[in-house]
């Protein structure tokens, strides 16, 4: 009978002890998991690359849902050019959850880093369509469509953004490019002014208003207007370019020259 | 044998004496005169290896305390100096650095690497006037080094001195025909001077040197656009931007070829 009850207690303390491994197993895993993510994001800050995907690695093995690893592993393959691989792993994070904004910008990145803006477009879209409220994903399917070279589609993108926020330098100064691709150079004019009343020290704007006058042969506009863009950012080397080009237009090579041997 | 052991005192003291002198002789500079490197010139050469050793492990706070020490044994150590700028400036503490390379060449009239440097460095600054005159000793001290004359020539160019640049172009084309650097920068002589047909000489010479010379593509982009030919200008800055398809003067130049080229008409309807 007492050995009977002992065998009894026995039986019950493994019997807890086992419903207790079961239970905590997964917790453990994913604990861990949130380690090896840690230690390779250390990696990472510190420019090991290589090491700190073996540790995302570790932890996407113990925890093959831990979405967080995935994009972190896409960002260090992106940082040593392994765009295919990263494209790979972003593509698996979105098996995983295919509403995260991370994978899909990672996405974006990695194919407008191989030139395929088509598919970069693509993800942009998607993304777009996931966080339409978003202006920044507008702007991003803009620049993708811009890349690409659909302008006019590029520019329905730019005005999804403008809606959201009037104000919105960055889409606008994109639209009034578009617009010039198009052809359409006193639109894109009358955007660039509007911005130059929102921010008139936006360089970007600056610099394209010279472009339109020199493109019109309005080169004491454009060389005013490249010499501000100078002055808000001097190591910029756009403006610098475009004044010796605004130069040779008018065959004063001595300047151009100058100006160019010293961008 | 006892007049031996008599004798052997006079031995020990001669050779302790000797020894002393010797130690003397060696600490006060003698040492560059054959007698071989002091304690203090080798700790200073230790001191300096440990240094450029940190450094090209990117240690440079590490290593700028090594080149100090090592200047503190031998403060004439003109390597030192110049490691100890490299350490600055890679510090971005580019006063303290220009000030090393000074003392450098203080140290050795003759340090090309400390000429070398203090000319980058002056230059960097915006003080061409004295950048020349500090490439000016470096051609002096190395002139069969066509690198040193390319950079005198790009400092005059900088300066805005295109005739002077050009002859120095010209000396370090003269130790290397191809040193297509050289006759790069001599196509931009060419340009500044309204020479387009010499310009586009050289750059094709330069191109058929290296095909992916992108700085060459969009200089002949430039050349050609000079010369009206818009179409061959946007194909120039074509080529440069499949080498890099970000570069910022091919990108300004084919947007202004091109639309000089394809949408000139456009453009006049708006005017």
């Amino acid at each position: 009978m007492v050995l009977y009850r002992k065998m009894n207690m026995k039986s019950a303390a493994m019997l807890s002890a086992l419903f207790l491994i079961i239970l905590l197993y997964p917790v453990c895993l994913g604990e861990e998991a949130d380690y090896y993510d840690w230690k390779g994001l250390k990696a990472y800050d510190a420019k090991n690359y290589s090491d700190s995907i073996a540790w995302f690695d570790k932890s996407i093995e113990m925890d093959p849902g831990y979405i967080d690893a995935r994009i972190h592993k896409g960002r260090a393959q992106r940082a040593l050019k392994d765009y295919n691989g990263s494209i790979d792993t972003y593509m698996a994070a979105l098996q995983v959850d295919s509403l995260k904004r991370d994978a899909w910008s990672g996405l974006i990145e990695s194919y407008s880093a191989l030139n395929n803006y088509s598919q970069a477009a693509e993800a942009a879209r998607s993304l777009r369509e996931i966080e339409p409220a978003r202006k920044e994903n507008w702007l991003a399917e803009g620049n993708m469509l811009q890349m690409e070279g659909d302008y006019q589609e590029a520019l329905e993108s730019y005005e999804g953004a403008t809606r959201i926020d009037p104000q919105y330098k960055e889409a606008l100064y994109r639209k009034a490019v578009s617009l010039l691709a198009l052809g359409r150079p006193e639109e894109a004019e009358g955007i660039l002014d509007q911005i130059l009343k929102i921010d008139a020290r936006y360089k970007l704007a600056i610099n394209g208003m010279g472009l339109i006058h020199l493109a019109q042969g309005e080169y004491g506009e454009a060389s005013e207007l490249f010499e501000n863009a100078s002055q808000v950012d001097p190591a910029w080397s756009q403006p610098k370019c475009n004044m010796a080009i605004s130069l040779i237009e008018q065959q004063r090579m001595d300047e151009a020259m100058k100006i160019y041997a010293a961008i | 044998m006892r007049s031996l052991s008599a004798i052997l005192p006079f031995i020990f003291i001669g050779a302790v004496a000797g020894g002393l002198c010797l130690e003397a002789l060696c600490s006060s500079g003698a040492a560059a005169s054959g007698f071989g490197p002091s304690p203090w010139q080798e700790a200073a050469r230790y001191m300096d290896r440990l240094g450029a050793k940190l450094s090209s492990a990117g240690e440079h706070a590490a290593a700028l305390e090594c080149f100090n020490e090592s200047l503190e044994q031998n403060s004439s150590y003109a390597d030192a100096w110049v490691h100890r700028a490299g350490s600055e400036k890679a510090l971005k503490n580019y006063n303290a650095s220009r000030a090393s390379l000074q003392k450098a060449v203080e140290a050795d009239r003759r340090n090309a690497a400390a000429w070398s440097a203090l000319a980058d460095a002056l230059s960097m600054e915006g003080d061409y006037e004295n950048a020349s005159a500090a490439a000016a000793e470096l051609v002096r001290i190395d002139a069969k080094n066509k690198a040193c004359w390319l950079k005198k020539g790009n400092i005059e160019q900088m300066r805005g001195n295109f005739p002077a640049a050009e002859a120095d172009y010209n000396r370090a084309i003269d130790i290397d025909p191809k040193y297509k650097d050289a006759l790069y920068r001599k196509a931009l002589c060419a340009l500044h001077d309204n020479d387009t047909d010499q310009a586009l000489e050289l750059l094709d010479l330069v191109l058929t040197l290296d095909p992916k010379y992108k700085q060459a593509s969009t200089a002949k982009g430039l050349a050609l656009q000079a010369q009206g030919e818009y179409e061959g200008a946007v194909k120039s800055f074509d080529k440069a931007l499949e080498t890099d398809a970000r570069w910022t003067p091919a990108l300004a130049g084919k947007m202004n070829a091109r639309w000089r080229w394809e949408g000139i008409e456009r453009l006049q309807t708006y005017s």
